[in-house]
């Protein structure tokens, strides 16, 4: 049972990990999702069609992540320390050929995480699948059940809105 | 002036189809005008490109294995320890919530617990085993009620895209005996449609 199991897993245990860290900012949390989307997909694979897999797995896991930031109820809170001044001058700075990019990179990646955490849905989750985790998009539209043309809006909108929430904090 | 400002705007609302090179050729090529004849939009085209590139750097996370490892066990629980049933599903729920505490923790506080029920029943001389149970009223909040309406509607869209399960299984699942035994019916009425129940 293990080894069916595990290749399951290994195959999506990544992308749900992925999808949950940055859309949550905690591993704790993470892990948590991870496990539970795992025990769900072995639970029912047999039952859903092999080509609506992936699909079924991505829609899972939002709806598991929705409830984990519902629980703690911090959803809209984690960006309230705001993005540090240091990350927007590290994106100005990463257009620089001439500065130092590792000395802020961990930077720029911190405000980045904390950005994509505190936006809202479904613009966080069209961000990550699309961005972060390469999905097409007609994957995306499939998973979250929406037309096409609606996923490169909310995309595009999902940029603008972290350009505005990293620009203004300084 | 305002043709000016016209033509920022316009420019501004297409920066990110032109990054993801969405913009019809005319279009395209009337963006590229406007932004290299203009600073401001020009530095708004850049912090936008370099932002873009730091998102789509943002690396992928590999799931840790002792994640696999505790949903092997669960996963195992549900597939062999009758997972198909109430009491399998229960089981595996009860040790999911035991095995974050170490052993020694929940020794010791079984011992606590055993320790207070002697000297309760050694001081007051309450007769503990042989009280009849009074049957426990259960009538769910309205919040229970809501919470309980919104998964029946999120299994039923699940069922009607994944699976050919019946309705009623994967309600049950979603919202728990207790509630689909009290309320059930009135929950499903409005949301499942009849040909759809078991």
């Amino acid at each position: 049972m293990k080894q069916p199991f595990r290749k399951l897993a290994e195959k999506y245990g990544d992308r749900i990990y992925t999808f949950a860290y940055y859309s949550l900012r905690s591993r704790e949390e993470a892990e948590d999702v991870t496990q539970e989307v795992l025990v769900r997909l072995w639970q029912h694979v047999e039952e859903i069609d092999p080509g609506k897999l992936a699909a079924w797995v991505m829609s899972v896991t939002r709806n598991a992540v929705i409830d984990a930031a519902r629980r703690r109820q911090t959803k809209s809170a984690v960006i309230a320390e705001g993005v540090s001044v240091d990350a927007v001058e590290a994106v100005a700075i990463s257009s620089n050929p001439g500065a130092d990019h590792a000395l802020h990179a961990a930077e720029l990646r911190n405000a980045l995480e904390r950005a994509l955490a505190a936006i809202d849905e479904p613009h966080r989750s069209i961000i990550v699948m699309r961005e972060i985790q390469g999905m097409s998009y007609a994957d995306i539209a499939h998973t979250l059940d929406m037309p096409l043309a609606s996923v490169k809006v909310y995309l595009h909108r999902s940029r603008k809105k972290l350009r505005e929430m990293l620009r203004g904090k300084v | 002036m305002r043709n000016s400002n016209n033509q920022c705007d316009q420019a501004l609302e297409r920066i990110e189809a032109y990054i993801d090179g969405e913009l019809p050729p005319e279009d395209r090529n009337a963006f590229e005008l406007h932004v290299g004849s203009c600073a401001r939009c020009r530095e708004e085209l850049s912090y936008a490109e370099a932002l873009a590139h730091e998102l789509r750097a943002l690396p992928p996370h590999r799931c840790p294995d002792h994640v696999i490892e505790e949903a092997a066990s669960r996963a195992e629980a549900y597939a062999g320890g009758a997972g198909s049933t109430a009491s399998g599903r229960l089981r595996a729920r009860i040790g999911s919530y035991l095995r974050p505490w170490p052993k020694p923790v929940l020794a010791s506080a079984l011992i606590v617990i055993v320790a207070a029920v002697l000297i309760v029943q050694k001081h007051e001389r309450l007769p503990i085993v042989g009280v009849p149970e009074q049957p426990a009223e259960f009538s769910p909040s309205g919040k229970e009620l809501q919470t309980a309406r919104t998964d029946v509607a999120l299994a039923f869209a699940y069922v009607r895209k994944y699976s050919a399960r019946p309705i009623e299984n994967a309600v049950r699942e979603h919202i728990g005996d207790r509630v689909m035994r009290t309320v059930g019916e009135s929950i499903l009425r409005p949301i499942v449609p009849f040909s759809f129940r078991k």
